[in-house]
């Protein structure tokens, strides 16, 4: 019991550093953007922009993935503890979770596209800024293959986590 | 096969690292070498003489167009010509293929022409001209610097090294009409003309100088 409430905790305490992740994320790149619009700056310097969201983005997704094999441990342990419950007094907040808050939740696919989104909108808007300086354009195209490169590997990685995380724990 | 495939990994990450690294420390440079540019005083005394900096925008004819002049670089290329008491003075190679590195046996020339002559050679250019006030002795050194570069050029024209845009800053620095850095600050800076076009209209109109634009030919696809 003890393990299973260890475990919510550490979803939960991530959930709470997501939030506040977003936060100080929305107040950078707000203040980023504006910034860049009140004050002329060297056409260079558009290359910072597009990377406040993407180290967010790897740091937010290195989170998920550790909340995705906590989930999949707490489906274990859930199946555990329930095996000495009788059916009326059954743990199910763990399956209720990953059925309502995870896969169906139409905000959480939202989630899965609002910080591509925002990387994408922040490149666009540093290639805009920097009228297509070239130093600024090859870093951006460096910016898109690494974002690329961390979605496959993000998706390759999480594809069946919660399952292998069950069948590893047995 | 899992080890192979974990080395490449590694190998793909260093690489994309080192690049990262590289774009940023060329991006932080070059904008080093900007923003001091920007923020050079003008100081208003003295400051009788003018010179005019020319840049020939870079373009790509029409199918159909009869004038079919081509320069370096294409849509992003151009030239740059600084002009100086009714002589143009620019710096561009002597043969075509340009070296990729600059090279003891130099490829390059400074060239001098009249104005009027100019004048009649990029008559179909579009051309964006920044009168820059300065002192009668600074300009009387840029003078006699752009002269003497017409006897001996002082380095080859390469693809990555100096060229008709960061020569330009160069001797502008040199001579102190813009702030000061190196050869190799220029080039990153100033690597083609679109570059130091845009930092120099900007110097432009934050000190109220006179920035000229002439149309170039319909017939093509100006930058």
């Amino acid at each position: 019991m003890n393990e299973y409430n260890l475990c919510n905790e550490r979803i939960e305490s991530f959930l709470k550093r997501q939030d506040i992740l977003l936060q100080i994320s929305m107040v950078i790149i707000g203040g980023a953007l504006a910034f860049t619009i009140i004050n002329k700056i060297a056409d260079e310097l558009y290359i910072v922009i597009p990377l406040i969201p993407i180290v967010l983005f790897i740091h937010i997704l290195y989170y998920y993935t550790i909340v995705i094999a906590n989930q999949g441990y707490r489906e274990h342990l859930q199946k555990r503890l329930n095996e000495y419950m009788n059916t009326d007094n059954e743990i199910k907040y763990t399956s209720l979770a990953k059925e309502f808050l995870l896969n169906k939740n139409p905000m959480s696919k939202i989630n899965i596209f609002l910080f591509p989104s925002i990387i994408l909108f922040s490149i666009i808007y540093s290639l805009f800024m920097s009228d297509l300086n070239i130093i600024v354009v090859f870093g951006n195209v460096l910016n898109l293959i690494v974002v690329i490169i961390i979605i496959i590997l993000f998706a390759k990685f999480t594809k069946n986590l919660n399952e292998k995380v069950k069948k590893y724990c047995g | 096969m899992k080890k192979s495939k974990n080395i490449a990994g590694n190998i793909g990450l260093a690489i994309m690292g080192i690049s990262y690294f590289g774009v940023i420390c060329l991006a932080m440079s070059s904008a080093n070498t900007k923003t001091r540019f920007l923020k050079i005083e003008q100081i208003g005394l003295n400051q009788t003489d003018t010179v005019t900096v020319h840049f020939i925008h870079g373009s790509i004819p029409k199918a159909n167009c009869t004038y079919q002049k081509k320069r370096l670089g294409g849509y992003l290329g151009g030239h740059i010509e600084i002009e100086v008491d009714d002589f143009v003075f620019g710096f561009l190679y002597d043969t075509l293929p340009i070296n990729y590195l600059p090279k003891n046996d130099f490829n390059s020339k400074f060239e001098k022409r009249t104005k009027k002559n100019w004048s009649e050679l990029v008559k179909y250019d579009k051309i964006t001209s920044i009168r820059i006030p300065v002192t009668k002795p600074k300009k009387m050194r840029l003078d006699s610097l752009l002269n003497q570069h017409l006897i001996n050029e002082p380095y080859d024209y390469a693809f990555f090294g100096q060229r008709c845009t960061s020569s330009t800053a160069e001797i502008l620095s040199d001579v102190g009409i813009i702030n000061e850095f190196s050869n190799q600050e220029s080039i990153v800076a100033f690597y083609y003309p679109k570059l130091l076009r845009r930092t120099m209209t900007k110097y432009a109109n934050e000190n109220g100088f006179e920035i000229i634009k002439k149309i170039g030919i319909e017939c093509h696809y100006w930058e």
